[in-house]
C-alpha cells in the first residue's frame, strides 16, 4: 500500500505530515511518496525518525526543488540506523 | 561580467522588491514574524552576494543583517529612525546593484556602516522581543568547545581526503567543522540551509555528513525539536576566524560549533583511488560519485556523444578526433571521481577501441548500461529525478528501487500541483510574442482559402481544409494564450512602487496618508506596465499634494486624520481598469473653471452652460491646476494633459469623478495587451476599417427616430442616454448612410461611430503607419488580413479628439467624454 504526501518536507508542514503518516502507516502501508518538492533539515530529520519507527518503509522524494544539500544526505550518508 | 554576477543581479532585484514593503510594514507594527521574514530575505541577499563575489553589497547586507538579527533576538530595541535607516540602507544597496550592473563593485559608504553600527550598539533590551539572551555579553563570541561525541567522527572517504590533500598542497586552508546545535535551533529561527550556503560562499564543502542517532522515532518526534549533528570539511582561502564568524549569530551555550584546522598528516594516509573493474553496477558505498543529479545526467550525455562520435567516425577524421575524445574523457573521469582519470588512462593508448572501452567503463561507473545506446537515455532522468532514498545502502531493509514504470508514475505524481517558475529573457519573450502573432495572421489566411475553394465548387477540399483550419485554430489560440501568459505581468509590479513613495512624500508634506492597493494580481501587457508608472505617479502625487488635506483640516471636517489613497485594478473583458482614488477634498470645479476662463481656454459666456463633467475634464487641458499654491511635489500645474496623452498612446482612456469634500477618482481604461489586438471590422461607405475591440463598449442598431440634433450636432438616444455621434467625414472620405436603421459602434470614450455594417471581429497585429501615412493621426496603424488585404485601424481617442476640436472651432464648448 502506498501513502502519498503532497506537502513539502519543510518545518511548517511537519506536524501535519507526522500526523498523516502515523495515521496512514498504521494501516499497513509500506511505501511513502512525497510528491511536493522541498526539503529542509527538519524534513530530513523527520525521514530519519520515520525510518526508525517503520524500518521496512520505502520512502521517495522528488529530486527537484529546494533542499539539494539535504537530498544528498538521503542518498547514503545519513547515519540513522544505529 | 560572470554568470554568477548576472544571476546575482536578477536575484538581488527580486529580493529588494520583496524587502521594501516589509520595511514599510515595520512602521505599522514591529512583529517577530516580520523581522524573521525580513531577516531571511536579507540573509539570502547577503549569501548570494557572497557567492557571486560581490564584496561591497555583501559587506553592507552583512551589517544590515546584524541589525535585523539583533532586533529579532531582542538585543536591539526598535527605536524611532529604524525604518528610515533600513530604507536608506536598502536604497544604497539598490544603487550598488545598479553600479554592479555597470561593472562596478563599489564599497558601501563608511558613514552608513557607522550609522548602522551606532544603532546596533545602543542596545537597551526591548521588552517586546527580549524573550531570550538578555543575559548575554555585549560582544558575541563563538563558543568553540568540542561538543560532539567521538562516535560521530567518521574517516573521510578516500576521494574526499584526496581532494582535501590536493587543496592543502595548493596552499588552501582545510577545516573540519562539527555543528552540534541545541534542541531549540529551529525555534530560534535558524536555518541550516542558509548556514551551509554561507559556508559554501567561503570555499568548498566536502565530506558533509549528518548524524541522526539522536533523532527519536516518528511518534516521539516533536518536529520543532532539533536533533541532528553535522560534520563537514571546508576548503577555503579564509582564515579560521572568518569561518567562525559564519556562526556568530547561531553559536551559544546550546548551539555548539567546532572549527578544527586539518593538517597534511591527517590526510596523508589517503591511498590512491583504485579503479574497480567495471561491473555495470553503481560504485559501492564509500566510493560516492562527486556529481549531483543534473551533473550526472550531463556527464552521461556527453559520454554517449563521445561514444557515438567514436563509432561513427571515418578513418580519415579519426586521427584528429581521438586526442580530442581522450581529453574529454579525462576531464569527465576527473569530474566523476577525482583521480579516476589517472587510473583509467594509465598505460593505455588512444586508439578507437581503447577509448570506446574507457567510455564504456565510465558509463558503467555511473551505473549506466554501456550497451543501452543513446535511444535509452530517456530512462536515465527517471533514475536521478526521483531517486529512492535508500538506494545504495546495502543491508538496510526497505530499499526503494523503483521500476521504470513506477518511476514514471511517481514522476507524474510529483509533477502534479507543482508550480515551477523560471525567468524568460526579454528578447525571448519579444520573439515568442511576435511569432505567436505571425501564427495568428497565418492562421487567419486559411478561412479565406476555404471561401475560395467553395467559390470554385471544390466542396470536398474546402471541407477538408476547414477541418484542418479548426484544428490549427485551436492550437494557435492555445499557443497564443500560453505566450500571453509570459507576456503579461501583474499590475502589482507597478503598484508595489507606491507605498514607499507615499510614505516618503507624506512625511515631506507633513500629512498622514495610507495607501491601499487592490487587484494587484490583474495581468497587463508588460509594455503598458512599463509606461503606466509615470501617469499613475502623477495622479498619486496630485492626490498627496492637492487631494488629501492636512490632518488638522481633516479632523475639523470630521474625517479620519489619516487620508487614504487607493490603487485598484480590475480586468473587464478586453480591458483593464485602474482606479486611482483619494478621500481628500475633491476638485474645486469652480476654481478650475475660473482658471480656464482667465487663461482664455473657455469664454466667460460659455462657462455657465458647462456641465460638472465638462468642467472636471478641464483638468486635462495644458497648464490648468485647481491648487492655488505650487509645490515641489506636484510641479507647476502641468502634467494632467501629459497623463491623458500617455494613456491615449497606450490605447487607453481616462475619466475623472470628484465629490467636493469626498475625494477624487481617476478611472483609467487600458487594453490588456498591445501586442495583438482584436479589432471590430466595420464598413463605412466603401471602406473597411478596424476599431480596437478594447475601445468598443457595444454595437447597437438604432432607428432613425432615435437620432436627434443637440446644439447643432447629431446625437443618439440610447436607453435614455444622449451619446454624441462621431462624424466620420472629419477624417474619412466616406460617411455612413443616413437612411433607415443605423448601426452604431459605441466607444468607451462616450461617443458612437455610425457605420454601414459591422463585419465581425478578427485578431490582428497592428503595425504603426510609416512615412507620409504617419500624418494620418486618426489611424493608429494598419494590419494585414488573412486574405492579404490591408486594414486601416482607427484610433478611437484621436477620433474623439478631432470631433471635440471641430466642435470647439464652431464655438461649442467641450463635450463630456464620459
Amino acid at each position: 500500500m502506498l501513502v502519498e504526501i503532497d506537502l513539502p518536507l519543510l518545518l511548517p508542514n511537519l506536524t501535519e505530515i507526522k500526523e498523516r503518516l502515523l495515521a496512514q502507516l498504521s494501516g499497513g502501508a509500506h511505501r511513502v511518496v512525497f510528491t511536493a518538492p522541498g526539503l529542509d533539515a527538519a524534513g530530513l530529520q523527520l525521514i530519519i525518525a520515520l525510518r526508525k519507527e517503520f524500518p521496512g518503509i520505502e520512502v521517495e522524494i522528488p529530486q527537484e526543488g529546494p533542499g539539494e544539500v539535504f537530498r544528498a544526505f538521503l542518498k547514503e550518508r545519513v547515519v540513522a540506523d544505529v | 561580467m560572470s554568470d554568477l554576477k548576472n544571476i546575482f543581479l536578477e536575484e538581488a532585484e527580486d529580493l529588494l522588491v520583496q524587502i521594501e514593503p516589509l520595511i514599510l510594514d515595520l512602521e505599522k507594527k514591529v512583529t517577530p514574524e516580520l523581522l524573521d521574514e525580513l531577516f531571511r530575505l536579507v540573509h539570502t541577499l547577503k549569501g548570494s552576494a557572497g557567492i557571486a563575489g560581490v564584496k561591497g553589497i555583501s559587506k553592507l547586507t552583512h551589517r544590515l543583517e546584524d541589525l535585523l538579527d539583533g532586533l529579532r533576538d531582542g538585543e536591539i530595541e526598535a527605536r524611532p529612525g529604524l525604518v528610515d535607516l533600513l530604507l536608506i540602507g536598502f536604497d544604497y544597496i539598490k544603487a550598488m546593484v545598479a553600479d554592479l550592473a555597470g561593472g562596478q563593485d563599489l564599497p558601501p559608504p563608511e558613514e552608513l556602516l557607522e550609522e548602522i553600527a551606532a544603532y546596533i550598539h545602543r542596545r537597551p533590551p526591548a521588552p517586546r522581543f527580549a524573550e531570550k539572551k538578555t543575559e548575554q555579553p555585549e560582544e558575541v563570541t563563538v563558543p568553540l568547545q568540542a561538543a560532539v561525541p567521538e562516535s560521530v567522527e567518521h574517516a573521510a572517504p578516500d576521494e574526499v581526503r584526496r581532494l582535501l590533500r590536493d587543496e592543502l598542497y595548493r596552499g588552501k586552508n582545510v577545516y573540519h567543522l562539527t555543528l552540534d546545535f541545541g534542541l531549540n535551533f529551529f525555534r530560534q529561527g535558524h536555518n541550516l540551509g542558509y548556514l551551509l550556503e554561507d559556508l559554501a560562499s567561503l570555499g568548498t564543502i566536502a565530506g558533509l555528513k549528518a548524524d541522526g542517532r539522536r533523532v527519536p522515532a516518528l511518534s516521539l518526534l516533536n518536529p520543532e525539536d532539533y536533533h541532528l549533528v553535522f560534520t563537514l570539511y571546508l576548503v577555503t582561502e579564509e582564515d579560521r576566524e572568518t569561518v567562525e564568524e559564519t556562526f556568530v549569530f547561531v553559536s551559544s551555550d546550546e548551539n555548539k560549533v567546532m572549527v578544527r584546522p586539518v593538517g597534511e598528516e591527517e590526510l596523508s594516509e589517503a591511498p590512491f583511488l583504485e579503479f574497480q573493474a567495471p561491473t555495470g553496477k553503481p560504485p559501492a558505498s564509500g566510493q560516492a560519485l562527486s556529481l549531483s543529479g543534473q551533473e550526472l545526467l550531463g556527464v552521461v550525455e556527453v559520454l554517449r556523444q563521445q561514444e557515438k562520435a567514436l563509432r561513427l567516425a571515418d578513418e580519415e577524421v579519426l586521427p584528429g578526433l581521438l586526442p580530442v575524445v581522450q581529453r574529454v574523457l579525462e576531464q569527465l573521469a576527473g569530474r566523476i571521481s577525482p583521480g579516476l582519470e589517472q587510473s583509467l588512462f594509465h598505460a593505455r593508448g588512444e586508439g578507437r577501441e581503447q577509448l570506446l572501452k574507457i567510455t564504456g567503463e565510465l558509463l558503467a561507473v555511473l551505473g549506466s548500461d554501456v550497451q543501452a545506446g543513446p535511444e535509452q537515455l530517456p530512462d536515465i532522468p527517471a533514475i536521478s529525478c526521483f531517486k529512492p532514498i535508500n538506494a545504495g545502502k546495502p543491508g538496510v531493509s526497505g530499499l526503494a528501487v523503483s521500476s521504470p514504470e513506477e518511476r514514471r508514475k511517481s514522476n507524474k505524481i510529483s509533477g502534479e500541483g507543482r508550480q515551477v517558475a523560471f525567468k524568460v529573457r526579454r528578447e525571448t519573450a519579444d520573439a515568442l510574442m511576435n511569432l505567436s502573432g505571425e501564427l495568428i495572421i497565418a492562421k487567419n489566411s486559411l478561412p479565406y482559402l476555404v471561401k475560395k475553394l467553395e467559390m470554385l465548387r471544390m466542396d470536398e477540399q474546402a471541407r477538408e481544409l476547414k477541418e484542418r483550419c479548426l484544428y490549427l485554430d485551436r492550437i494557435a489560440r492555445e499557443i497564443h494564450e500560453r505566450v500571453m501568459d509570459i507576456w503579461l505581468l501583474p499590475v502589482q509590479e507597478v503598484f508595489g512602487r507606491f507605498p514607499r513613495f507615499v510614505r516618503d512624500q507624506a512625511k515631506i508634506l507633513d500629512k498622514k496618508v495610507e495607501i491601499i492597493t487592490d487587484g494587484g494580481e490583474t495581468r497587463l501587457d508588460r509594455n503598458i506596465i512599463e509606461d503606466i508608472y509615470e501617469p499613475l505617479l502623477h495622479l498619486v502625487r496630485n492626490a498627496l499634494d492637492h487631494g488629501i488635506e492636512e490632518p488638522e483640516e481633516r479632523l475639523k471636517t470630521g474625517k479620519d486624520p489619516v487620508g487614504v489613497i487607493r490603487l485598484a485594478a480590475q480586468r473587464q473583458g478586453e480591458r483593464v481598469v485602474i482606479r486611482v482614488s483619494d478621500d481628500g477634498r475633491g476638485i474645486d470645479v469652480d476654481t478650475l473653471t475660473e482658471k480656464a476662463v482667465s487663461s482664455g481656454v473657455v469664454s466667460r459666456e460659455e462657462a455657465p452652460g458647462m456641465t460638472t463633467q465638462e468642467k472636471l475634464r478641464l483638468i486635462f487641458l495644458p497648464g490648468l491646476s485647481s491648487k492655488e499654491d505650487i509645490t515641489d511635489l506636484s510641479g507647476r500645474g502641468v502634467g494632467m494633459d501629459a497623463v491623458e496623452k500617455t494613456i491615449g498612446r497606450l490605447g487607453g482612456t481616462i475619466q475623472v469623478e470628484s465629490t467636493p469634500g469626498g475625494g477624487t477618482t481617476f478611472i483609467i481604461g487600458l487594453p490588456f495587451t498591445m501586442a495583438t489586438s482584436e479589432v471590430l471590422m466595420v464598413r463605412v461607405g466603401d471602406g473597411t476599417y478596424g476599431i480596437p475591440l478594447s475601445a468598443v463598449r457595444e454595437t447597437v442598431r438604432v432607428e432613425e427616430k432615435d437620432i436627434r440634433t443637440v446644439r447643432g450636432r447629431p446625437v443618439a438616444l440610447l436607453r435614455g442616454e444622449i451619446v454624441p455621434l462621431l462624424e466620420s467625414r472629419l477624417y474619412l472620405e466616406a460617411t455612413a448612410s443616413r437612411q433607415g436603421e443605423k448601426a452604431l459602434v459605441v466607444l468607451w470614450q462616450g461617443a458612437a461611430l455610425p457605420v454601414d455594417a459591422v463585419l465581425g471581429k478578427e485578431a490582428v497585429i497592428v503595425k504603426p503607419l510609416a512615412g507620409e501615412l504617419k500624418k494620418l493621426a486618426v489611424f493608429m496603424g494598419a494590419a494585414v488580413l488573412g486574405d492579404g488585404r490591408v486594414l486601416l485601424v482607427l484610433d478611437p481617442n484621436e477620433m474623439v479628439r478631432l470631433f471635440i476640436n471641430a466642435r470647439n472651432k464652431e464655438g461649442t464648448c467641450c463635450a463630456g467624454r464620459n
